[in-house]
């Protein structure tokens, strides 16, 4: 796979996508000297020798200006593109990440307890799966949304207000748990009946300690394989959530909140639209590439339908 | 098989169940919160906050308010507080939009996965191969309302090719539906075909490496016959099952950022618009309705799946 | 005299994969007469399998390197376009492979599966076909054929499908069956009612048949002439009673030896050939037994050709350097036909 120019490539993108969203601080406060929320609605610059509205008398704002400030344009309310891609990236990305994780800790963990113990384990999880896999992923996702953002989430001494960021990945993570879970519940399935199994339990081996040992060690390389896929699908996810206004809340930026924007002004000002759908695309692309060679290299067959 | 069907149709009635259960959670019970106020909307006067209590019983017992929910769920007596109309009208006034995008989007996808993933498979590692898994992975990675928004752009705006959005019914001029739906259609293909030729392809292999396929052209039947007739029909039934979760996925509402971007006025729609008003009773009826059209068919997709995978019925 | 059903010549055939050229067959060549079971014996890895697939055909692939030549009825298959061979996959030419429930169709029922074979091949209208079917799955002893025509094949026993596949490649009347280890996967006492089976059609209907196996013990129930393969060439080859009374090639003499008998005295130890089976297409130079035999001596450097057996019949021969006296003198061990362990018998 390290011959594989495709994956080195997309493994390179996404890294440098991922840095610059790290550094939007310093962008900010060095390129553009502006954050991602001010407000430069009545401002006016200098483009290429011209003084210029951010925002003109009719509430179209400018375009790219291609120098340090406002390199992307403005949005309707005057505030720089460029910095709140950046800034937006961060939240997107974090959230991705974080659902990820989430999916993966959770839908592992069941998938293995619900294959490994069957019986009553397995029943009462596997329906827990097939209700949150009944539910189409947006929809669930925009019922979560919607009935936490009003109160927020509070689980005894753990309090998430609902314009938290927590909100959103923990949606979008618990969405995605039934995709991962059933696979390496069939996976498990299999890998239990297999000998090395057998061998440890007559060596007196408790459960956990085969869990730990024998079937872990194989269900890694299938987990493995999502990992790419979750975690681009968490961002699209996101943006989707956002964009409808069930995710990320504004003022906070995300691609899906930019975007959102970005349709409603495509005829005056495509590079609104245009910046967070190449940032977002760049990003999922990647990651969706790099997870497909990763496929290929491992060789591995089970798919997310997890029949 | 008869007891297949049996045990499955419990097993689908007990995921419904659940699934009411979990809704209600979800809308009325979530901890921290007046879940009165969920339902009365934002900016809810005082006095629709007294109705609501009432109406809903949220002084109730949690049994009693889940059975009154299924009540009004079901009787299509729910009612939005934030315009004063009945939820179940609404949402059948925009079902023909949804139902047109779903069936009209799944016969192009279908077809569309079916040809490239058999292209695809007949040289793997060849160019088409390879450019069909790039292209793939581009249209999985693409959110489906920026396609749209982009056709949208390019050929209903700058040229005029195609309406810019709204729906026709197929009743009041059919070439007017046709014309209004094919952007959708295809917008909400793109992804899907990404997704289903990959997944073909990869049953494809796997299945002509299966030894049943060696017997086959030992017998001396011809390439078509053998790939149309073995190959094709055992490597379409995981794509059958998939299809048919997407498919009620789309009905259920799935579509949402589809139908709104196109304007289409549909179920998926209508779950947007309540959603920007953080109106909760049309969500509510919606992710319940959207739920169980998709337990009901994913249970008769895997009932047929049985019927052309005698095996399956062996299955606990 | 006639000519031979099947003649193999010189047949090379090569797998290119990553790690380079895998030889699966490096030299084998073998007749079969029309109404003559022939059984191809060897280890998993000798080739036995990819020279009855290249027979057929089937080995052909944009990855494959096929040399030699192989003749059917006189006409040569190798080059053959595949529309011809196409023709004569069934009528001419028929294959039994080794696992029969995997290798019928799970989603179709078996009945409609021989029905395929006979309607690619002949234009019957399916009433017709379908009487063939049922009256093919009779003569191969399967009972109530009307009704096993609607089963499908996870419910059928392996003994049962393989009946029915043997029906399946009966059901055009080649002029040649292979079958390819399809005794196998099922009990011993299935087996012999197969094995009989075979033996009949090639007795009562004259077809040629090509039987692969590693087991000496179905070799010595139905075999008329036999073939041992070694490492992707033959070894040796003769007629039954040849084979199992007058064995010429080390090999062939392990084999028996290995081969534990009710007829004897227990012996402490069960026999084997020293070593390991090499693994397909490791050629080196000389005699490729040469690793494992016990025989061996400075000639067996130099890879043997095959000789025929002096003072035998035509289609005898062995490829080894020892004298038909020295092979007559070293065979034997305690009294038995086997191999002697490494550095001893000499």
């Amino acid at each position: 796979m390290l011959h594989d120019k495709v994956a080195i490539g997309s493994v390179i993108v996404f890294a440098l996508i991922v840095i610059a969203c790290l550094c939007a601080p310093l962008y900010a406060r060095f390129v553009a000297g502006t954050g991602p929320d001010a407000n430069h609605v009545t401002e006016v610059i200098t483009v290429g020798g011209k003084p210029t509205d951010v925002v003109s008398t009719s509430g179209i704002p400018i375009g790219p200006t291609w120098q340090s400030k406002f390199l992307l344009g403005a949005d309707s309310n005057g505030r720089d593109v460029a910095v709140r891609l950046l800034y937006g990236g961060r939240t997107s990305l974090a959230i991705g990440f974080l659902a990820a994780a989430i999916t993966l800790t959770f839908g592992t963990l069941t998938g293995i307890l619900a294959g490994f113990f069957r019986g009553w384990t397995d029943t009462v999880l596997s329906r827990a799966l097939d209700v949150i896999w009944a539910y189409p992923v947006v929809l669930l996702g925009i019922a979560l949304g919607t009935a936490l953002e009003l109160g927020g989430l509070k689980v005894g001494p753990v309090v998430i207000s609902g314009n938290s960021l927590f909100v959103p990945a923990l949606i979008i993570g618990f969405v995605f748990i039934p995709y991962l879970a059933r696979p390496i519940r069939t996976q498990v399935l299999l890998l239990r009946e297999r000998e090395f199994v057998a061998a440890a339990r007559l060596l007196g081996k408790g459960s956990l300690s085969i869990i730990v040992s024998e079937v872990l060690p194989n269900v890694i390389s299938a987990v493995v394989v999502f990992v790419p896929l979750i975690v681009a699908n968490a961002i699209l996810l996101e943006a989707g959530l956002s964009y409808l206004g069930a995710g990320v809340q504004a003022p906070n930026p995300s691609w899906g909140t930019m975007i959102a924007s970005g349709v409603a002004l495509i005829t005056s000002t495509p590079s609104l639209l245009f910046a967070p759908v190449i940032m977002l695309v760049a990003t999922t692309v990647s990651m969706n590439l790099f997870g497909e060679s990763l496929r290929n290299a491992l060789g591995t067959t089970t798919s997310m339908t997890g029949r | 098989m008869a007891r297949y069907i049996a045990r499955r149709l419990v097993s689908s009635l007990v995921v419904l169940f659940l699934v009411s259960v979990f809704t209600f959670l979800i809308f009325q019970v979530i901890p921290n919160g007046n879940p009165a106020l969920r339902i009365a909307g934002r900016g809810a006067s005082s006095a629709t906050l007294a109705t609501v209590v009432k109406e809903w019983g949220f002084n109730q017992p949690l049994y009693v308010q889940y059975a009154d929910m299924m009540r009004k769920i079901f009787t299509g007596s729910v009612v939005s507080y934030s315009g004063n109309i009945n939820v179940m009208q609404q949402l059948r006034a925009g079902l023909p939009a949804t139902i047109s995008l779903a069936v009209g989007a799944s016969v192009i996808w279908l077809s569309g996965a079916i040809v490239i993933g058999v292209l695809s498979s007949r040289r793997i590692g060849g160019t088409v191969d390879r450019l069909m898994g790039v292209l793939a992975s581009v249209s999985i990675s693409v959110p489906v309302y920026v396609i749209g928004a982009v056709a949208l752009y390019f050929l209903a705006y700058k040229v005029a090719i195609f309406p810019n959005g709204g729906y026709v019914p197929m009743s009041q001029s059919f070439f007017g539906w046709l014309d209004h739906m094919i952007l959708p259609w295809l917008c909400l293909s793109v992804g899907f075909i990404g997704l289903y030729s990959r997944v073909l392809r990869s049953s494809i292999i796997e299945t002509e490496g299966e030894d049943f396929v060696r017997t086959a052209k030992a017998k001396g039947l011809t390439k078509r016959r053998i790939l149309v007739h073995h190959v094709l029909r055992t490597s379409l039934i995981p794509i059958i099952s998939l299809w048919g979760l997407d498919f009620a996925g789309v009905i259920g509402g799935g579509a949402i950022l589809v139908e709104t971007l196109f304007n289409l006025q549909g179920v998926g729609q209508y779950a947007a618009e309540s959603i920007g008003l953080l109106d909760i009773p049309p969500i509510m009826v919606i992710v319940m309705y959207g739920t169980f059209f998709v337990v009901l068919l994913t249970t008769a997709v895997d009932i047929l799946h049985a019927f052309a995978e005698p095996r399956v019925r062996l299955q606990a | 005299m006639t000519e031979p059903l099947l003649e193999v010549e010189g047949l090379r055939v090569g797998f290119s994969t990553d790690r380079g050229v895998v030889q699966a067959v490096e030299d084998v060549s073998l007749e079969l007469d029309e109404g003559e079971l022939v059984c191809i014996v060897g280890e998993s890895g000798c080739g036995k399998s990819v020279t009855a697939l290249t027979i057929m055909g089937l080995t052909r692939s944009p990855t494959t390197r096929i040399e030699g030549s192989v003749r059917f009825e006189g006409s040569e298959l190798l080059d053959a376009p595949e529309g011809d061979l196409r023709s004569l996959r069934g009528p001419g030419i028929a294959i039994v492979f080794q696992e029969p429930v995997t290798s019928l169709n799970p989603v179709q029922r078996v009945g409609p599966q021989i029905a395929e074979q006979i309607q690619a091949h002949t234009t019957l209208d399916s009433g017709e076909t379908r009487q063939r079917v049922i009256e093919s799955m009779r003569r191969l002893g399967i009972p109530q054929p009307e009704q096993r025509w609607y089963a499908y094949p996870h419910e059928l026993s392996g003994g049962m499908c393989q009946r029915v596949m043997i029906a399946m490649a009966m059901s055009c009347s080649p002029r040649l069956l292979i079958a390819d280890e399809c005794t196998t996967a099922l009990d011993v006492t299935i087996q012999a009612q197969i094995l009989l089976q075979l033996r009949g059609l090639c007795d009562d209907h004259g077809i040629g048949e090509l039987l692969i196996t590693h087991d000496l013990g179905v070799v010595a129930e139905v075999a008329d002439r036999v073939v041992v393969l070694y490492n992707g060439r033959v070894v040796e080859q003769g007629t039954v009673r040849t084979i199992l009374e007058d064995p010429q090639h080390p090999y062939t003499w392990g084999l028996l030896g290995s081969m534990p008998r009710l007829d004897r005295p227990r012996r402490e130890h069960l026999s084997t050939i020293p070593g390991a089976p090499p693994e397909p297409g490791t050629a080196g130079g000389g005699c490729s037994f040469l690793a494992r035999c016990p025989h061996a001596f400075d000639r067996c450097l130099e890879e043997p050709p095959l000789t025929p057996v002096p003072g035998a019949s035509a289609r005898e021969s062995a490829r080894c350097w020892l004298t038909l006296d020295q092979r007559r003198r070293l065979r034997m061990v305690g009294g038995d036909i086997g191999l002697a362990p490494a550095g001893g018998g000499r």
